[in-house]
């Protein structure tokens, strides 16, 4: 075990990369008095320095990306194409052309600085601009220079753009406009209208006279009939919508009390009885449209809807006549030759044709070990081949494949009609029933009082009664909690999913990538205690294997290497190599001829000599606070894993979830049906996945949560996205979910009874537009206040600063 | 008093101006990126300031 203490000791502070922040545990390469992590970064050290660009290190201290990963030259070949180059540009023509990258790794100021002034390092880029908010990257370029040579230069400097066939298909849409423009229109004219309302409010008539109490009338009038029309036209269609479907929802009293308003002012205004409240119409008109704008403020850099095609490369290398084309994937036949490289997906079902491989399935079936393939076996779309570049020929076409298709079956698509606001839905069906009959019982009493009053008190009571302050809450606290979720790792897609959050009684997970870490593994040693000479065999040893146990062997031991002889690999059994003049030999028990009580498959036994020295376990590394959360949820919730992989972890994993609650080698159809059958017998289901053999379970769950380590990573299409690093919150957040929504009822409550209050004036046809006037501002800005208070303080307490 | 309805018309004329002002913010997309010009804003100080230590 010794070597892995070793190992943490030689990470030194001084010792961290110059251009990216990372510790130079393994490497240290220095240059011009700076350490740096790898080549990668000193490359980008100089090639800044030669051109005077070495104020990137000043604006931020280790602002850089890593380039430890290694990329192929002929990465973005495909933009070569001319016909994929056109779908990427936003405009071209003679001289210049215009492109938008996505650059997920857009972290701090020294990125936008250096992106900026992309045109010090290449004079044919004209121009470029960044939005740090959208991650993107805006680049104008003249015809010098290619798409390929722009994609490339951002690359070289360690930010890579993701290119996808989604980000060509769809161009984003504006959403945000239409309601801001309506913002402005009622603003404006309340504005004017509250202006000509001053006399009103100072009950003043002498100063002015009636003379121009009456021009004032009608020119409010006038100003009010755009925030009339235009701004709240959105809750007019609502209401309609709903009415149309006998339902109720909020905006049925909003809108009528929109329309009570309109309509006594205007009465009031033409017959000169009164002054209206076209004030009160025009603020709340105002103040409902901030409410919404609030908590539709969500976050443009990510997006939850990603479909297959995201996931898929652009294009792929296809074999003809000889030489290597680049095709866009949709346009892949049956028999093309395709040759996918280190780390590329397989775009297609197909067969492979050179003599191995190693293919990564984690992400679409969540077997945790890359599966070796061998000649003429088929491989499916959606894996990813570790090691050399291998060949194959592609059998069905993209859109047949068996991930595609899976992914176009119709239960894998959720329903759209589930309920936005069920709490606010309920409540308002009530209220409007309420109002109505108050309103009507007022008119009756009245008839009989004095008829001539009726109209007056019915409509101050359908005036007062309206729900501004309950239209409000929900905007205000869900939007509130959203911000408070996503300070902390955990990104909704939209504020309704808070009251769903809330609802959660039922948590399954996935194994692969959600409670494990998804490459890290934990290697430990077992025997006979190595020496720092031995390590070294080790360690030169696997370096020269591509066999995902020798990587994972080879990364935990912090030694140099030396040279090695005779090296040979034994496929599924073990590798062996003359060093130092000492045969070195690992791999399985089988492989060394022992008998030794341990077979398991992560067991890589170590011989050196023909000595039997011990050997290494390599197992899933689980995410950080796992026990904790789980101990916890447990509690008080009920908890499942559904796992496409193996039931190698059963035992570990049985001290948290009941053994008839654990499910191994599930198919992504499975999944889904356990989460379908869950929630048909009336459970809350929040399923927690990171991959593609999830997408249907999470798409079936009432909350299907991605889990990443980057949040601007391909995940499937999810109703949230949870960081990883906030994965032991998980239980913090369901519980600021549930205070939300107590503090919405408390909300409630405090809105109704200032509509009982306004009530009671307006049934005894005492309401004055003065009391109209403050009473129902000051009720939606009490309610904006106090959950705006509550939330963020609940948010401190429930899920720290 | 009749001055009141002249103040009207123009207090109305210049509040108009800025609802166009604020239309024409929406639609060039200057409200698209709340962040990035703040930070751009820091970098032609630091910038001149380098210039001018060169020269």
């Amino acid at each position: 075990m010794q070597l892995f203490i070793a190992s943490s000791q030689s990470k030194k502070v001084e010792s961290v990369c110059y251009h990216c922040g990372e510790d130079c545990d393994t490497e240290v390469v220095k240059f011009e008095s700076h350490n740096f992590c790898c080549n990668g970064c000193k490359t980008v050290y100089e090639l800044l320095d030669q051109n005077g660009l070495s104020d990137y290190y000043a604006l931020e201290e280790q602002p850089g990306n890593s380039l430890k990963t290694p990329r192929h030259v002929d990465q973005f070949e495909y933009l070569d194409n001319e016909e994929i180059a056109n779908q990427l540009l936003d405009f071209k023509d003679e001289k210049r052309s215009k492109v938008t990258l996505f650059v997920a790794s857009i972290r701090c100021s020294s990125c936008i600085w250096l992106l900026e002034n992309l045109h010090r390092l290449q004079p044919a880029v004209v121009f470029s601009r960044v939005n740090f908010v959208k991650k993107e990257v805006y680049i104008t370029f003249s015809k010098m220079i290619t798409l390929r040579e722009i994609v490339e230069l951002v690359t070289s400097l360690g930010y890579e753009p993701k290119i996808t066939l989604k980000g060509i298909e769809q161009k984003e849409k504006e959403a945000d406009k239409p309601l801001l423009y309506k913002i402005g229109v009622a603003g404006f004219f309340g504005g004017n209208i509250m202006m000509l309302s001053f006399p009103e409010y100072f009950g003043d008539k002498t100063f002015f006279g009636s003379e121009f109490q009456h021009f004032f009338g009608y020119v409010s009038l006038m100003l009010s009939i755009p925030v009339l029309l235009y701004s709240s036209s959105d809750y007019f269609k609502s209401a309609f919508v709903a009415i149309r479907n006998r339902t109720t929802n909020i905006d049925v009293p909003v809108s009528l009390g929109i329309l009570a308003i309109f309509a006594r002012s205007t009465y009031e205004i033409v017959t000169q009885t009164g002054s209206g409240y076209m004030d009160s119409l025009a603020g709340l008109v105002f103040f409902l449209l901030v409410g919404k704008w609030f908590q539709s403020k969500t976050y443009q850099a990510l997006s939850y809807d990603r479909d297959y095609k995201s996931y898929f490369p652009v294009a792929a290398s296809v074999l003809k006549g000889g030489s290597h084309q680049q095709v866009p994937i949709e346009e892949l036949e049956k028999g093309d030759i395709v040759r996918i490289k280190n780390s590329e997906v397989i775009p297609a079902d197909s067969v492979l044709i050179s003599t191995s491989a190693n293919i990564d399935y984690s992400f679409v079936t969540g077997e945790s070990v890359p599966v070796g393939k061998r000649e003429n076996d088929s491989l499916y779309a959606g894996g990813k081949q570790v090691g050399a570049s291998i060949d194959i020929r592609i059998e069905k076409k993209v859109s047949q494949s068996y991930l595609t298709q899976l992914w176009n079956q119709q239960a894998f698509r959720k329903n759209n009609d589930q309920q936005l606001y069920s709490v606010i839905d309920t409540v308002s069906q009530y209220f409007t029933v309420g109002i109505i009959l108050v309103a009507v019982i007022t008119g009756a009493v009245w008839y009989f009082i004095d008829a001539s009053q009726v109209l007056n008190t019915v409509t101050a009571v359908l005036i007062i009664a309206c729900p501004c302050a309950l239209a409000l809450t929900l905007p205000f606290a869900f939007g509130n909690a959203l911000r408070s979720f996503s300070k902390k790792g955990l990104y909704l897609k939209g504020p309704e999913i808070v009251e769903e959050l809330s609802k959660v009684n039922t948590v399954v997970f996935d194994k692969t990538g959600t409670l494990t870490k998804g490459n890290a593994q934990d290697v430990s040693y077992h025997g006979g205690s190595l020496s720092g000479g031995e390590l070294r065999l080790v360690k030169s040893l696997t370096t020269h294997s591509g066999h995902p146990l020798s990587k994972a062997v080879f990364d935990s031991i912090v030694s140099d290497e030396i040279e090695v002889t005779n090296f040979r690999e034994y496929e599924a059994k073990g590798i062996e190599a003359v060093i130092n003049g000492k045969l070195v030999k690992m791999g399985s028990a089988n492989f060394l001829r022992r008998q030794l009580n341990s077979n398991d498959a992560s067991h890589v036994h170590l011989q050196i000599d023909g000595g039997y020295r011990g050997c290494f376990v390599v197992k899933s590394s689980y995410r950080e606070g796992l026990k904790e959360l789980l101990n916890e949820l447990k509690t008080n919730q009920k908890i499942y894993l559904l796992s496409g992989d193996n039931e190698t972890d059963k035992d570990v994993l049985a001290q948290w979830f009941d053994l008839k609650n654990m499910h191994f080698n599930q198919t992504p159809r499975q999944k889904l049906d356990f989460i379908e059958q869950l929630k048909a017998s009336g459970e809350c289901v929040m399923m927690i996945g990171d991959g593609l053999n999830d997408a249907g379970a999470l798409k079936a769950a009432t909350i299907g949560v991605a889990i990443t380590d980057d949040i601007y990573n391909f995940t499937p299409s999810s109703d949230a996205i949870l960081s990883a690093k906030q994965f032991k919150s998980l239980l913090q957040f369901l519980i600021f979910s549930k205070q939300t929504l107590a503090v919405v009822r408390v909300s409630f409550i405090i809105s109704l009874t200032y509509n009982i209050v306004g009530l009671s004036f307006a049934v005894q046809g005492v309401l004055s537009p003065l009391v109209a006037a403050i009473l129902m501002p000051l009720s939606s800005i009490t309610v904006v206040i106090f959950i705006t208070v509550v939330i963020n303080y609940l948010s401190i307490k429930a899920l720290g600063k | 008093m009749s001055v009141i309805y002249i103040l009207m018309a123009v207090s109305f004329v210049v509040a108009l101006g800025f609802l166009i002002a604020f239309i024409w913010t929406i639609k060039s997309g200057q409200l698209d990126d709340d962040y990035t010009p703040s930070v751009r804003m820091l970098f032609d100080d630091e910038l001149k300031n380098q210039t001018k230590s060169k020269s």
